[in-house]
């Protein structure tokens, strides 16, 4: 056998082979055992938890709304012994927002007065008749039920979910807006029961973001009824099956 | 005595009075929207360019995690009014409100002396301006795609109350070659497409890889030995090993919930049967006896049951039995052939693939074979595997002439995606959360 074959053949196969290795290379992504690199959980310090100071500030922030409601306490629960005023944290400040509020609701009472509206309407609801009452409670239920279903997130999507039902107290001011926190009412425990806290948060989360309900004081047939709305029972659940 | 009582009836009296003066209306809020919640995720801050680098990475992963659950709409950055500076200051909640942020995810980075870095977040009910848990975390720099899983499964579990999916892994198939000349082999990433890496090599064809539901563990069918054969591979050692030597063809292995038996068919004599088998003693026993086809069995999560296929009825459907073998009942009475269930996770469905008209659907019943749904349906669905929170559903779909790719679909039906893999890929198997 001549030389130049052997040469040519050795070339050849090492053409192949360095075409198959480059074609296994091409393809291959790294081979290994899947280790799983730990993680540490650290426990959070003390001065990491921001909830304490965050609830310091939101109290710094209210303050200023409570304060706005304070002149309307005594007309919005008419009583034989007047409130006595809850105690003033920036007696000394001057506040804006405050003193804009308050003239708002001066110049409000004197359209009304104008428009021959009574001269409070805190004072109406009480002497509502029965039948009257009623017609005014399924109004005002049937606003809120409109304006919630829109901020609420269904429990829909939960498991089991015809048992989370949530029923929370609301109150309002007379300007529509939410009084303090939202109160759970039933059920009373479910801090073991992530699923019904979840439906708790989701119904407490609908109250807040809904916040303000400017829609009850400014609807003409129940704006001026604020005692009929101002506290309010809204139960969260899925209709339930017959 | 009458003391108590007047007592007791002024208690009475007085709290019907107060009832009534206490009387409110009552609303009914019967519907709501499933919308996904609208969420603000912050870059994470970091003290220095590359942690500041990782704290963005952190932040774009559990956005995508959460993104990707249909449950959670991550709002725009660009949308961002505030420009958190330090963790340590509460958010201006006022600013979120604004964008209609309903929960806030704030960050840090921070790297530690030995090298390791500390991951802190808050978690921010938005709308009730309080922060609803926070976390930190330490591990190695080129960890922090599972810190950021971590996280997301974090905010998942306060945001809907059930456990979250992130911190997970897929098994799977991967398919490369020519069709006449096929390599398959294992591969595994995490369950958002991200860390491939094979785990066999390209020698043998492997089959149905699953995991076991509560340990790092994989069975899978191989044909390293020639035969086919049922291996175990533990993926926290890298050891694997044959399960045992079967007088005839072993397949379609599945782990109980603990993770101490294995339930797998085998064919002698051409009549297969599922078996289970202890992996301590290596005790076998068998809980089909038919002259039909037994296959494809599937533990409930208490292990007290097994769902299997059997064409014993004429055509392949679906079954349920209990876990030693009796009281076995046929739950699918649909049109078409059901095969490959799976047991969800929470027990209450059976995932499975139904052929009917030249299609193949995935879809879910309930175990007594009620409240059949169909999820998703295309010309080849294949495989359902279920999310450790038995809230997802991945499979494989093959096109006309394409190869196979692995999707995802939610119960709802309505969130399909497509997951992202090197290769082709069929016969995903979900992992339970890690360690």
């Amino acid at each position: 056998m001549r030389p130049g074959v052997i040469v040519s053949l050795i070339g050849h196969a090492g053409a192949v082979m360095l075409t198959m290795l480059a074609w296994e290379a091409r393809s291959t992504l790294p081979v290994q055992g899947a280790a799983i690199v730990p993680v540490e959980i650290v426990d959070l310090g003390a001065e990491a938890n921001v909830r304490a100071l965050a609830e310091q500030v939101a109290d710094d922030e209210v303050a200023p709304q409570e304060e706005e409601q304070l002149p309307e306490e005594p007309a919005a629960a008419p009583s034989p012994t007047p409130q006595p005023r809850r105690p003033q944290t920036n007696d000394d400040d001057f506040n804006l927002a405050d003193i804009s509020g308050m003239i708002d609701r001066q110049r409000n009472r004197g359209r009304r007065q104008q428009e021959g509206a009574p001269a409070d309407r805190n004072q109406r609801g009480a002497g509502l008749g029965t039948e009257e009452r009623a017609t005014v409670e399924s109004r005002v239920a049937s606003l809120m039920d409109r304006a919630l279903r829109r901020c609420w997130r269904s429990t829909a999507d939960m498991p089991d979910p015809e048992r989370l039902i949530v029923v929370v107290e609301v109150q309002l001011d007379r300007n529509g807006r939410l009084v303090g926190q939202p109160r759970v009412v039933s059920p009373v425990n479910y801090t073991f029961d992530p699923l019904m806290n979840e439906a708790v948060n989701r119904a407490l989360r609908a109250v807040r973001v809904c916040d303000p309900y400017e829609f009850l004081p400014n609807d003409p047939s129940v704006g001026e009824y604020f005692e009929v709305w101002r506290t309010q029972e809204v139960r969260f659940g899925l209709r339930q099956s017959q | 005595m009458m003391r108590r009582l007047f007592f007791a009836l002024a208690l009475v009296l007085s709290a019907v009075f107060a009832a009534s003066a206490e009387a409110q209306v009552r609303v009914n809020v019967e519907e709501g929207h499933l919308n996904p919640m609208p969420v603000a995720v912050v870059d994470f801050l970091g003290a220095s360019p590359a942690a500041q680098q990782v704290g963005g990475d952190i932040a774009g992963v559990v956005r995508a995690n959460l993104e990707r659950s249909a449950l959670f709409r991550p709002i725009d950055r660009a949308a961002f009014i505030e420009r958190i500076q330090a963790l340590e200051v509460p958010p201006r909640f006022a600013d979120w409100k604004v964008i209609d942020a309903q929960a806030l995810v704030v960050g840090q980075v921070t790297p530690l002396p030995d090298g390791r870095i500390r991951i802190d977040f808050r978690l921010y009910d938005v709308f009730a301006e309080q922060q609803m848990t926070g976390f930190s975390y330490a591990t190695t720099p080129d960890n922090w795609r599972r810190i950021a899983h971590r996280i997301s499964d974090q905010i998942y579990e306060q945001l809907t109350g059930e456990r979250g999916y992130f911190d997970s892994r897929i098994v799977f198939v991967s398919e490369s070659g020519p069709r006449t000349r096929r390599v398959k082999r294992l591969m595994i990433m995490d369950q958002d497409g991200a860390n491939p890496f094979y785990l066999t090599g390209p020698d043998a064809m492997v089959l149905t890889p699953r995991f076991s539901p509560s340990t790092q563990m994989i069975t899978y069918l191989s044909y390293e030995t020639g035969a086919p054969r049922v291996f175990l591979y533990n993926l926290e050692t890298n050891r694997r090993e044959v399960m045992g030597d079967f007088p005839g063809m072993s397949f379609a292995p599945r782990f109980s919930p603990d993770g101490s038996r294995v339930a797998f068919t085998l064919d002698m004599n051409g009549n297969a049967e599922i078996y289970t088998m202890d992996l301590r003693t290596r005790a076998r026993s068998r809980l089909t006896n038919h002259p039909a086809i037994d296959t494809g069995p599937s533990y409930s999560p208490d292990g007290s049951q097994i769902t299997f296929e059997s064409d014993r009825g004429g055509s392949q459907q679906i079954y349920v039995m209990n876990a030693d073998g009796s009281g076995q009942r046929r739950i699918s009475f649909g049109e078409g052939r059901y095969a490959t269930p799976v047991w969800s996770p929470r027990g209450d469905l059976i995932a499975f693939t139904r052929q009917s008209g030249g299609r193949f659907a995935i879809g879910v019943m309930r175990p007594d074979g009620s409240g059949e749904r169909i999820l998703t349906e295309s010309y080849l669905d294949e495989a359902p595997t279920w999310s450790p929170n038995g809230r997802v559903i991945m499979f494989f779909r093959e096109g006309r002439g394409q190869g196979a790719r692995l999707w995802s679909v939610d119960l709802t039906g309505r969130n399909l995606r497509e997951i992202p893999t090197p290769t082709d890929a069929s016969d995903p198997a979900w992992s339970p959360l890690l360690p």
